[in-house]
């Protein structure tokens, strides 16, 4: 192989940063899919006990299937590095914060007097991996 | 004696496969051998000869371990590899006026 020219280097080292990108961009597809599946989740768990059996299954399958998906990127690009610690920090509180209330009121519906602020745990949940699928993806 | 910033090129990062490897590792905190493979399309055996002249130069830290029951083979980029890195692009922007 020959020597690059110093325009094909730079031509080289843009290619090989797009693939990083690309790989950057498919971990923020997949905080995405958790960013919407977690308060979705977390909606059934507190409003629909009848369902929490087949929902923890699928929640199960789904971040098992996500974990391999992750597993298989192959890269960890510099945003990720960024944002990781505040992110999986927020992540961990805002997750269980329903949690919290699920273990409180246990199987039983959540009373009436909680709805507003179920729902608003339930959505919170979901906002550190939107947050960080807007920073992978973004263009730039 | 000669001044052209050509000169000042890092030869072990100036040769074509080398150059990637150093550019996905600049942009990246940690990239696994499989992907640098992927993304480079070369050999195994290309690519292990080359990491090792960055291994040897400073540059690359080579680290192995196992996800399950898989090896996986992660390289990431020394800070004397950042260093030196930064230095060919600043030398490569020089020369094409970029």
């Amino acid at each position: 192989m020959n020597t690059p020219s110093p325009a094909q280097a730079l031509q080289e080292i843009q290619r090989v940063e797009g693939h990083i990108r690309a790989a950057e961009r498919r971990f923020g597809a997949i905080c995405l899919a958790t960013g919407i599946g977690a308060p979705l989740y977390w909606a059934a768990m507190l409003f629909a006990p009848t369902l929490r059996t087949p929902v923890t299954l699928a929640w199960m399958l789904f971040t098992l299937v996500l974990c391999g998906l992750m597993m298989r990127i192959g890269a960890k690009g510099r945003r990720l590095t960024q944002i990781m610690y505040w992110v999986a920090g927020g992540d961990l509180v805002l997750f269980l914060a329903p949690a919290a209330l699920s273990f409180v009121y246990g199987p039983a519906p959540l009373p009436s007097s909680w709805t507003v602020p179920g729902a608003a745990l339930c959505v919170a949940s979901g906002l550190p991996m939107l947050y960080a699928a807007w920073r992978l993806m973004k263009t730039r | 004696m000669s001044t052209h910033p050509r000169h000042d090129l890092d030869e072990i990062i100036h040769a074509p496969v080398r150059l990637s490897i150093m550019a996905a590792l600049a942009a990246a905190d940690r990239v696994d051998f499989r992907f640098l493979k992927e993304t480079l399309e070369v050999s195994d055996s290309l690519l292990s000869k080359h990491v090792l002249i960055l291994e040897k130069a400073g540059y690359v830290k080579v680290s192995k371990g196992f996800v399950g029951k898989r090896p996986r083979t992660s390289l990431s980029l020394t800070d004397e590899g950042k260093a030196a890195f930064a230095t060919y692009t600043a030398v490569l922007r020089r020369i094409t006026g970029a």
